[in-house]
C-alpha cells in the first residue's frame, strides 16, 4: 500500500465551443471532429486562469478529505499555463486555502503530466513521513495556435487530490510507477505564445510508447493483469487515443468510457486523466480497481493502481460531481471563445 | 556491353522517427549481399537539402558506408530513382564502372505535414506554380474531375486504392499493410475536392538498394536492363487536359509495342501518387474498361504501389526496380512473373517528366 486519495475535487468552466464551429471557421473537413473524437471543449472565461480553477478544485478536495488547510503539509501545482512565468501558483492557492506556512510548495511543469508526478512525489512524502497530507493540483488553460489541430481540443479545467494515509482514504493507491524519456513531441519555446507539436510523432513514439511502458511496468511490479481492473483512465489528448491504448492492452471499451471526458470538455492538459479519475471515483463501488495513466509530452507517464474503499460514498457526497460540471454547459461562438482566451490584440486605455 | 541488376535489398517504408539518412542507408546495404562490393555508388535522393540540411549527401553516405569509390547523387524529383538506375546502367555500359550500387534513400517524416507537403510541392515549378498556391493534390483533383467528366465513376479511383492496399497486405516492406473498403472513402478526409486522403500516396521514410553490373552474376539471379527512357512533358498549366499524361502513355505504349508485351502477363510497377494518374494511364493504354476491372492485371503494382507500399520520394524508383527484379527472379507477395519482362514506370508531378525501365530475366 503506497498511500491514499483522501479527497478530490474538480473544476470545469461552463462555457463550451463546438468542434464543428472550429472546423467550419478554419476550413477543416466537417468529418474531422468525429475523427478526433471530440464534440466540444470547455473554455475558461476572461477572469479565470489556472490558479482560480485550481483553487476551486483544491478547496473541494480538502473538503472531501475532511481536513482543513492547516492539515496540508505540501502543495504541488502542476500546470503548463501558469499565470506568472516567474512566481509560484502553488503559493497563491495555498494561502487562499489557509494552508499553513510550514509546508513544501512549488509549481511543477512537465506538459500534461506534472500533476501526475506531483502525486508520485506526494506518495513518497506520505510514505516517508515528511507529510501527513499533500495537496496536488493539475490545472490548465491550455493554449493552441488558432486554426491548428490543437485548437479542437486544448481546453480549460482543473483537478485536485489530497494524498494522505491509506487508512483514512476512500481510495488507496496500491502501486505506482513513472516512465520518462527525452522525447520532443510537443513544446513551446520561450516567448512563443503557442506550443508546437510533431503531429503523428506525438502518437506512436510519445503517447503510446510512454503510457504502454508505464502500464506494463506497473502490471509487472504489482503482479496485476489488465483484466484485474474495473476501470481504466488514460491521458486524453483527444477522444480516440485512450480507446486505442485500451485496445492494445486488451481492456474493453466499457471500462474506459466512464472516465473519458475529453469528447465533452476537451483536453484539460494537467487535469485530463485526473478529471477522468475523479469522475470514476464518483461512480465506482467499493472494491473496484482503477488503472490510471497520465502522459506528458517531453515525455513521460505515471501509472497508478487505485482501489476504492467503503468510505467512497461519503466522500462523493461532500462535493460537486464531475458529471454535473460536464453537463452544466453554456455554448459560445468562436468569437466569444477568442475574446475569453485573449486571442484579440487590443489597446486598452490611452 | 549490357547492364544487369544482380542484387538488392529494401528497408520497410515507414515513419522511421529514430533513423536518419545515414542509418537507413547503412541498414539497407547491410541486408544486401554484394551491395558494398562495388566500384561506384549512385545515391538517389530528392529532398536531403530541405529535410536534413545536407548538401553532397552521396559523399557523406559513401563515407558512412566506408567506401572510397566515386559517388554521385542524382535528383530528378519523384523520378530520381529511375534516373539513378539509368545513370548506373550508362556507367557500366560505358566501362566507367564494373558494379554500381544504386542506393535510394529519403527521410521526410521529421517535419509537420504542412512542411513535408510544401517540400513535396517543390517538385512543381516554384515560380509559376508553387508561389501561386498550386499543389500536387490540386492538380490530381483537377485530373480526377476531367476523368469523371469523361464518365469515369468515383468508384473507379477507389478501386485502385482498395486493390493497392490488398496487394500491400502481403508485402513485408510496405508501409500500409492493411486492407481498406470502398466504404472507407466516405469518411476519408478531402484533400482537394473530389480527391481524398485515400486517393493519395503514403509518405514515408525509406531506403532501397540495387546493384547494377556489367555482366550477369553467375552465382545469383540477374535481370538485364533492356530499355531505359525518359521524356519531359509540357507543364500541367500549359496542357489542354491535365489528365492527359502524354509522356507516360507514350513511353509505356512504345515499350509494350516494341517488345510485344501484354500488361495482363507482365509485372509492372506504375507510379500512382494519386489515384487519377494510374487510371488515366491504363485508360490511355486500353487496359481499363468502363467498370474499371483490375482483376486481369494480376502483376500490376504487386507491391501496393506508392499508395500503400509508400512513397519515400527519391527512393521510390529503387523500390519499384527491386520489386520487379524480385518478381522476375524470385517471388514478391507470393507471386512470380510468368513473363520474362518487367516494367517500371515513374513520373514527377503530373507527368512533368516520365521514365520507363524494362527489365528482362
Amino acid at each position: 500500500m503506497e498511500a491514499g486519495i483522501r479527497g478530490w475535487g474538480a473544476y470545469i468552466p461552463r462555457f463550451r465551443i463546438s468542434a464543428t464551429e472550429i472546423a467550419t471557421l478554419w476550413g477543416y473537413d466537417a468529418k474531422l471532429p468525429k475523427a478526433l473524437g471530440v464534440v466540444e471543449k470547455a473554455v475558461a472565461e476572461e477572469d479565470e486562469d489556472a490558479v482560480t480553477m485550481g483553487w476551486y478544485a483544491a478547496r473541494v478536495a480538502i473538503r472531501r478529505a475532511g481536513i482543513s488547510g492547516e492539515d496540508v503539509d505540501a502543495v504541488f501545482f502542476g500546470t503548463e499555463s501558469k499565470p506568472y512565468a516567474v512566481k509560484p501558483s502553488a503559493t497563491i492557492v495555498a494561502d487562499a486555502l489557509g494552508v499553513k506556512r510550514r509546508k513544501l510548495s512549488t509549481d511543477l511543469e512537465f506538459a500534461c503530466r506534472a500533476a501526475g508526478e506531483g502525486i508520485r512525489i506526494s506518495i513518497g512524502l506520505v510514505k516517508g513521513g515528511l507529510a501527513q497530507n499533500a495537496l496536488v493540483i493539475g490545472s490548465d488553460t491550455a493554449q493552441a495556435n488558432p486554426g491548428d489541430l490543437l485548437d479542437f481540443t486544448a481546453s480549460s479545467g482543473a483537478a485536485a487530490f489530497v494524498i494522505g494515509s491509506p487508512s483514512k482514504s476512500p481510495a488507496v493507491i496500491e502501486a505506482s510507477v513513472t516512465y520518462v524519456t527525452d522525447t520532443p513531441d510537443f513544446w513551446r519555446r520561450d516567448r512563443s505564445p503557442y506550443p508546437e507539436h510533431g503531429e503523428i510523432f506525438t502518437g506512436e513514439p510519445a503517447y503510446f510508447h510512454h503510457i504502454l511502458s508505464a502500464v506494463k511496468l506497473l502490471l509487472d511490479e504489482a503482479g496485476l493483469k489488465p483484466s484485474d481492473f474495473d476501470y481504466a483512465v488514460f491521458h486524453q489528448p483527444n477522444g480516440k487515443f485512450p480507446l486505442q491504448v485500451a485496445r492494445t492492452l486488451g481492456i474493453p471499451q466499457e471500462k474506459v468510457l466512464p472516465g473519458l471526458v475529453t469528447p465533452y470538455i476537451g483536453n484539460t492538459y494537467n487535469a485530463s486523466a485526473l478529471l477522468g479519475l475523479a469522475k470514476i471515483l464518483e461512480e465506482a463501488k467499493p472494491g473496484n480497481r482503477i488503472l490510471v495513466a497520465t502522459f506528458g509530452s517531453g515525455a513521460g507517464s505515471d501509472a497508478f493502481s487505485v482501489v476504492v474503499k467503503d468510505s467512497i460514498y461519503e466522500a462523493v457526497s461532500r462535493g460537486p460531481k464531475v458529471s454535473d460540471m460536464i453537463n452544466s454547459r453554456v455554448p459560445i461562438t468562436y468569437s466569444t471563445y477568442a475574446k475569453f482566451r485573449g486571442l484579440y490584440l487590443r489597446n486598452i486605455g490611452g | 556491353m549490357g547492364a544487369y541488376i544482380v542484387g538488392g535489398a529494401v528497408a520497410k517504408v515507414d515513419r522511421h522517427f529514430d533513423r536518419g539518412y545515414r542509418d537507413l542507408a547503412y541498414e539497407v546495404t547491410k541486408e544486401c549481399s554484394g551491395c558494398l562490393d562495388v566500384d561506384y555508388i549512385v545515391v538517389s535522393s530528392a529532398l536531403p537539402e530541405l529535410t536534413a540540411h545536407q548538401v553532397d549527401l552521396g559523399t557523406h553516405i559513401a563515407q558512412w558506408l566506408g567506401r572510397r569509390v566515386p559517388v554521385i547523387r542524382v535528383e530528378s524529383g519523384e523520378t530520381s530513382g529511375l534516373a539513378a538506375v539509368d545513370l548506373a546502367a550508362s556507367l557500366v555500359a560505358s566501362g566507367r564502372g564494373r558494379k554500381v550500387l544504386v542506393l535510394g534513400v529519403e527521410k521526410v517524416t521529421d517535419y509537420p505535414t504542412y512542411t513535408a507537403n510544401y517540400f513535396y510541392s517543390l517538385m512543381l515549378d516554384y515560380e509559376f506554380e508553387v508561389l501561386r498556391g498550386v499543389s500536387p493534390p490540386a492538380y490530381a483533383a483537377l485530373a480526377m474531375k476531367e476523368l469523371m467528366k469523361d464518365g469515369v465513376r468515383r468508384e473507379c479511383f477507389s478501386s485502385w486504392a482498395v486493390r493497392m492496399h490488398e496487394n500491400a497486405a502481403s508485402i513485408p516492406h510496405a508501409m500500409l499493410r492493411f486492407k481498406i473498403s470502398y466504404d472507407s472513402f466516405k469518411d476519408s478526409q478531402v484533400l482537394a475536392e473530389p480527391l481524398t486522403l485515400h486517393d493519395s500516396f503514403a509518405l514515408g521514410d525509406g531506403a532501397a538498394a540495387v546493384v547494377v553490373s556489367n555482366s550477369p552474376d553467375p552465382k545469383a539471379s540477374s535481370v538485364e536492363i533492356l530499355f531505359s527512357a525518359a521524356e519531359v512533358e509540357l507543364p500541367a498549366y500549359s496542357r489542354e487536359r491535365i489528365s492527359d499524361l502524354n509522356a507516360s502513355s507514350k513511353l509505356l505504349k512504345l515499350s509494350l509495342e516494341r517488345y510485344g508485351l501484354d500488361l495482363r502477363r507482365v509485372a509492372v510497377e506504375l507510379h500512382d501518387s494519386y489515384t487519377p494518374y494510374p487510371i488515366a494511364i491504363l485508360r490511355s493504354l486500353g487496359y481499363l474498361d468502363s467498370e474499371c476491372n483490375l482483376s486481369e492485371l494480376e502483376y500490376l503494382n504487386v507491391s501496393g504501389g506508392l499508395k500503400a507500399r509508400g512513397h519515400p520520394i527519391g527512393a521510390t524508383g529503387i523500390y519499384q526496380v527491386y520489386e520487379v527484379f524480385k518478381l522476375l527472379t524470385d517471388k514478391l507477395g507470393g507471386k512470380t512473373s510468368p513473363s520474362d519482362y518487367g516494367l517500371v514506370h515513374s513520373m514527377s508531378g503530373p507527368d512533368n517528366v516520365s521514365r520507363v525501365l524494362i527489365l528482362r530475366r
